[in-house]
């Protein structure tokens, strides 16, 4: 977890400058939701560095815990190659693997992240344009629709709320709003130090409530729906919704695990 | 697939004789000295398939250029820029065969915006009119929409064989008019497209009272398909050799397909693992059997998700490899005595992970695989010394494409430039025709391979050089270089101007990322008026005259019309 300093929470410093934002959101201007989700488009990793000064300076490792890594697959965007980051920078088109190997290899079991990694994977929804965000010494990931915002700034900002629990300790009632987008869920929680959570596919924690209900609920009828269309068994299938508990005992409960192929 | 391994299968040789006036009727004419010269001519031709032969015959005079343009039944077309459908149509008027390609390599790898063009609709709707009896189409990284993939399985009632490479614009509505309409169809092969997902079960679309497939290859399909109805389609498909599966096929399915077509000599595998449906306990099926039964397999690929315990299942047959360890590379090299081609991708194509294959498995290949002819490796390190080894061992190599995927990364043991490997590579390696560069290289590299690279006819060069003699070394050296890609390396206009004498010899030179200057690009345009000089903005740039790539290639039309914004052709 983030220090505990008790500090006042300030809104982060964003110095823009410093945020070197290098991404297009995916879909281009005018392209619909549901083309993004059909076609594979011109799939890209890239290092998305926003570099969030919190509060306080004297930060000892604060950069670290800060930084937020963002790559995101699936973009159609071009970017230019970037010139002023060593080492960890990705450059557009290397090495020279085509994009339908990358994904090939990256459909690989266990391949996805390694530790201390930070990774974004995008979830095709209907109109939205998912993507799961970690943070470094974080207890659980986040998902943030990007079509929420419009500008890097706004981003920016959502993102620094999202996380900014973490950095500046206890979080009281007014961050826990914040998190949560149901307003059932705060009500269950206001006055609990807990939080759900659920693991994904990829072994990652996930807090509960970013993904609209809806969005989820019309997910899985979907499916239900693609697979009778089809008169066939697709492949893809999904394990029963597991029995949501809240155990007063444990720091964290699981709400439900899905498993898609 | 590629030119420099030739393997483009012989095309049919038309064997309609054309009618001579019968000596025995009334009527008789002899026919004049030049019509029997040109019957002749035209009936020896039919024999002659190579298309570099055939362009050399066009040259002797004008009666052998028309024997020659009546008689060519297979239409290469290595840059759809570079001549007009309706030029094409006008002097080669049987064509049954067409070899059609578009974008240049980089844009695979995004380097290029979206929408740049090379469209296969001006093509196919000439062609649906001009040649009733074509037969085969085979497009590599064109933009082929759905509807002309149903005029071509309108247009062409004889109509056999759809490759299509590294295409994008089409969706499983285009497979399923290919599949129902086009009766003779032998092969349908779909190799790293983009297809995207209309919800049609193409596969149900094929004829139901059986096939003449002999080829059907689907990996890059995202989507799921009906396992039940490949199944029956491949049990109606008695001439079934080769079948890549997608993704989506579990080793149960790939079992069941195996049972069902042992002459198979292709197989690309799906998954190679196990669907969780299968419920506990069921008893596993006998993959040993069902590969061993499989006699005539000479080709297995795919494997994305292996389970290690179904591997001994296949030892005995490989040819080509995807993403193995050096100790995996030396298991190889200790067996495949034989191997041709092998290709090393990496599981994490990242810079700087840590990659299992190094030197070590280069090495090991070529003191065991001497016969080796093309080898695409991806590794993280690489020595002068390993590459040295290959150029003595492999004395045959044809394609020598080494990707060091650190850029600048020197030689990791003595820390000196990759200069004398590559050097290596084009001095001893005398029938080397296309060569790819990594590494930490300076303008030595490039006077090894214009001094020794008298065949290479394609080059990839990244992150490479010091200064323009570099390039200028490869201009003046290599003559018979027809592609050159060149990326994010400090060649600049003095450079571009030395290859003033050559550029009308070659398909194409893409330079992106280097130090060109408009004023440099357009000079070029201004010495050369049949070539077009294309240079591409990155669509965020504002300013009108900065742009990120070159493209320039000959052509005979002029400059197309069907340009984007962020393309303008000097």
């Amino acid at each position: 977890m983030g220090s505990m300093h008790g500090e006042e929470r300030e809104k982060p410093d964003l110095n823009l400058e410093a945020t070197e934002l290098r991404l297009g959101l995916p879909g281009g201007g005018g392209g619909g939701g549901s083309e993004v989700v059909k076609k594979r488009g011109f799939s890209e990793t890239v290092d998305l560095k926003l570099n969030l000064l919190s509060g306080k300076e004297g930060g000892h490792g604060h950069d670290h815990g800060d930084q937020n890594k963002v790559k995101e697959k699936n973009s159609n965007a071009r970017l230019p190659s970037c010139n002023n980051d060593p080492a960890k920078t990705q450059v557009v088109g290397w090495p020279p693997v085509r994009s339908f190997r990358k994904n090939m290899l990256a459909g690989q079991k266990g391949t996805s992240s390694g530790a201390g990694e930070e990774m974004v994977e995008k979830t095709t929804s209907f109109n939205a344009a998912f993507v799961k965000v970690s943070m470094d010494g974080a207890p659980y990931l986040r998902k943030v629709d990007l079509k929420m915002y419009s500008t890097y700034r706004d981003l920016s900002n959502a993102l620094a709320n999202l996380f900014s629990s973490f950095t500046i300790g206890n979080c009281g009632s007014q961050g826990m709003k914040d998190f949560m987008n149901e307003s059932k869920l705060m009500d269950i929680l206001s006055g609990f130090d807990y939080v759900s959570t659920y693991e994904d596919k990829d072994g990652d924690w996930m807090l509960v409530g970013d993904v609209p209900w809806d969005d989820v609920c019309g997910f899985m009828q979907a499916l239900a729906h693609y697979e009778r269309k089809r008169g066939y068994r697709t492949g893809l299938h999904l394990e029963p919704w597991k029995n949501a508990r809240i155990d007063a005992e444990a720091e964290t409960t699981t709400a439900c695990s899905f498993d898609l192929h | 697939m590629s030119e420099d391994r030739n393997e483009m299968p012989e095309p049919e040789v038309d064997t309609r004789r054309r009618e001579i006036p019968s000596i025995l009727t009334s009527e008789f004419q002899s026919p004049s000295p030049d019509q029997v010269l040109e019957n002749v001519l035209e009936n020896v031709l039919l024999f002659l398939t190579s298309r570099r032969d055939r362009n050399a015959v066009s040259l002797v005079c004008k009666s052998w250029y028309r024997a020659e343009a009546l008689t060519r039944s297979e239409l290469f077309i290595g840059n759809c820029y570079a001549v007009s459908p309706l030029r094409a149509i006008q002097r080669f008027r049987r064509v049954r065969s067409l070899v059609l390609k578009g974008k240049p390599r980089f844009a695979d790898f995004n380097l290029m915006p979206p929408n740049w063009g090379a469209y296969f609709t001006p093509w196919v709707t000439a062609m649906a009119t001009a040649y009733p009896w074509l037969e085969k189409v085979y497009l590599k990284r064109m933009f082929v929409s759905d509807g002309d993939l149903e005029l071509l399985a309108q247009s062409f009632p004889a109509f056999k064989e759809l490759v299509l490479v590294c295409c994008e614009g089409f969706g499983t509505n285009g497979l399923a008019v290919i599949a129902s309409k086009c009766r003779q169809l032998r092969v349908l092969d779909l190799i790293e497209d983009e297809v995207s997902d209309d919800e049609v079960d193409w596969i149900s679309c094929f004829p139901e009272n059986g096939t003449n497939l002999e080829s059907l290859i689907f990996d890059c399909i995202e989507w799921p398909i009906n396992f039940e109805a490949l199944e029956r389609l491949v049990a109606r498909s008695p001439s079934l050799r080769k079948l890549r599966l997608n993704r989506h096929v579990s080793i149960e399915q790939l079992y069941r397909l195996m049972i069902r077509a042992p002459q198979l000599t292709h197989l690309g595998s799906g998954s190679f693992s196990s669907s969780d449906i299968v419920a506990q306990g069921d008893q596993e099926p006998d993959y040993v059997s069902a590969f061993a039964a499989c006699k005539s397999l000479v080709c297995l690929s795919g494997f994305r998700e292996i389970v290690p315990d179904y591997l001994p299942a296949i030892y005995p047959i490989f040819w080509v490899l995807d993403s193995v360890c050096d100790e995996g590379l030396q298991a190889v090299a200790a067996t495949c005595k034989d191997l041709r081609e092998l290709r090393v991708f990496p599981i994490d194509a990242r810079e700087d992970s840590e990659g299992p294959v190094s030197e070590v498995g280069l090495q090991a290949i070529s003191e065991g695989c001497r016969k080796l002819e093309s080898i695409l490796y991806f590794c993280q390190r690489m020595t002068n010394a390993a590459v040295i080894a290959m150029s003595k061992n492999c004395p045959d190599l044809v394609v020598f494409r080494l990707c060091i995927m650190g850029r600048h990364q020197p030689d990791h043991v003595t820390g000196e430039p990759m200069d004398e490997g590559f050097g290596a590579i084009v001095m001893n390696c005398k029938k080397l025709t296309r060569l790819a560069i990594s590494g930490l290289l300076t303008d030595k590299a490039f006077s090894y391979i214009g001094k020794y690279g008298k065949l290479v006819r394609t080059l990839s060069v990244a992150f490479a050089g010091d200064s323009d003699t570099g390039l200028k070394y490869v201009l003046e050296g290599c003559l018979k270089l027809q592609k050159l890609e060149i990326r994010d390396s400090p060649f600049g206009d003095v450079a571009l101007r030395s290859g003033l004498h050559h550029y009308y010899n070659m398909r194409f030179l893409w330079m992106s990322s280097c130090r060109l200057s408009r004023q440099g690009c357009e000079e070029i345009a201004r010495a050369m008026p049949r070539l077009m000089v294309e240079v591409i903005r990155n669509e965020n740039e504002q300013a009108k005259d900065s742009f990120e790539i070159l493209y320039l290639y000959r052509s005979l039309e002029g400059p197309r019309n069907d340009a984007p914004e962020f393309v303008t052709i000097l």
